[in-house]
């Protein structure tokens, strides 16, 4: 095809249709995937006893969880700036996502020799680990449908902030509605945070189409 | 420091871009015109005269084409631009090989007497120029000169696993050097 012939193609095509801006993207995800998690959460369980009284008289402890929504907002963010060609530069926004994760991880691999509450049974959920799991499921195929809509030219990069950032949400809620003790914390609540990171690695190279 | 020319193109195309998004159909077919020009001398630059850069220009204009939903018309036009161009021309390098490389293509001439140097073709100052000269041979010869790995790797005297490895690294190579360019 010559090059008029083509630029008359493209430019007969009509104008697409408005993505969406980030901030109103960020605040979907997290609306609805936060009324997700917490829906399910409640539905499967109740909340530790005494959960309110420990974020308010424990400022380490209500530390730890904003922590975890700020990583787990930080690292979506960036899976979406990601996603539009030119916006972040690769090398120096992944490294600062990963290095928030990495902070709210070492604060309760601190917490195994100076937990910011007395470790405790109460409140254990039996099956805490593959709930984090299935809850973040939600979180994730809204988090994919949406960075689908831009222009990801890092796929894996993208798969896998998202699916970190998405089961921060399950790891989160499991810190109010579940034992607190940083062995089981890390164990059962912060592995599957790495585990879907990796595993949406794999899906945004698969299911992400090629820019 | 950024071109005072550059620095007008882009807040021209930037502005001809929000028109073009809004519905104007005749600012965006003179947009693609003018970076048709500008993606094809750039790919020049990147490329040399390789005989699939017409391929490649249409290539990326077709790839930004389709992703024109995601340009953010508060921000510069350059970075955004510069990016899909940089992605599908490395894109098309990694694919080009398959095509150089077509039965079709391969007279029995060309075959048994291959260009006589690596650069041929090659501007000295194009960004090939700049890696490092064992990448550069790599990827002339796969690349540019359409040898398959095992041809080239016995012209150079490695194993294919080691030629298949400069190539690798050569494009990482060029694909940062076109970064530190696009950043410029």
């Amino acid at each position: 095809m010559n090059r008029k012939q083509f630029i008359d193609q493209l430019a007969a095509e009509p104008s697409p249709a408005k993505r969406l801006s980030t901030g109103v993207a960020i605040a979907l995800w997290l609306a609805a995937s936060c009324t997700f998690v917490v829906g399910a959460t409640l539905a499967t369980g109740d909340l530790r006893p005494g959960v309110g009284e420990q974020l308010r008289d424990f400022p380490r402890f209500a530390m730890e969880c904003a922590l975890g929504l700020v990583a787990g907002i930080v690292v979506f963010r960036t899976g979406l700036l990601l996603s539009v060609p030119g916006r972040l530069r690769w090398r120096r926004a992944v490294p600062l996502a990963l290095a928030l994760i990495t902070i709210w991880i070492g604060a309760y691999i601190y917490g195994l020799w100076s937990p910011a509450l007395e470790p405790s049974m109460v409140g254990k959920r039996p099956n805490c680990f593959g709930e984090t799991f299935l809850f973040s499921s939600f979180p994730l195929a809204l988090g994919l449908l949406l960075v689908a809509r831009r222009a990801p030219l890092q796929r894996a990069w993208v798969g896998a902030l998202v699916g970190a950032a998405s089961t921060s949400l399950p790891a989160l809620m499991m810190q109010l509605a579940c034992m607190y003790d940083p062995r089981h914390i890390l164990q059962f609540h912060l592995l599957p945070v790495l585990i879907v990171g990796l595993v949406g690695g794999a899906i945004g190279s698969l299911v992400l189409r090629r820019v | 420091m950024t071109h005072p020319t550059a620095d007008s193109d882009g807040l021209r195309w930037q502005q001809s871009m929000t028109r073009s998004l809004l519905g104007d159909s005749v600012e965006y077919h003179a947009l693609l015109d003018e970076l048709y020009g500008v993606v094809g001398a750039y790919l020049r630059r990147m490329l040399g005269d390789s005989p699939f850069l017409e391929d490649c220009v249409q290539e990326c204009l077709e790839t930004l084409h389709r992703n024109r939903h995601t340009y953010d018309v508060r921000r510069p036009f350059r970075p955004w631009f510069l990016t899909l161009v940089r992605h599908k021309a490395i894109d098309f390098m990694r694919r080009d090989r398959s095509r150089t490389t077509s039965p079709l293509d391969e007279s029995p001439a060309t075959k048994a007497h291959p260009t006589p140097t690596p650069e041929h073709g090659l501007d000295a100052a194009t960004l090939l120029s700049q890696l490092d000269p064992m990448y550069r041979e790599a990827i002339v010869l796969t690349k540019l000169n359409g040898y398959t790995t095992a041809e080239a790797a016995a012209l150079v005297g490695v194993t294919g696993t080691a030629l298949r490895t400069r190539v690798h690294r050569g494009l990482r190579e060029l694909s940062h050097l076109l970064e530190q360019e696009a950043a410029l």
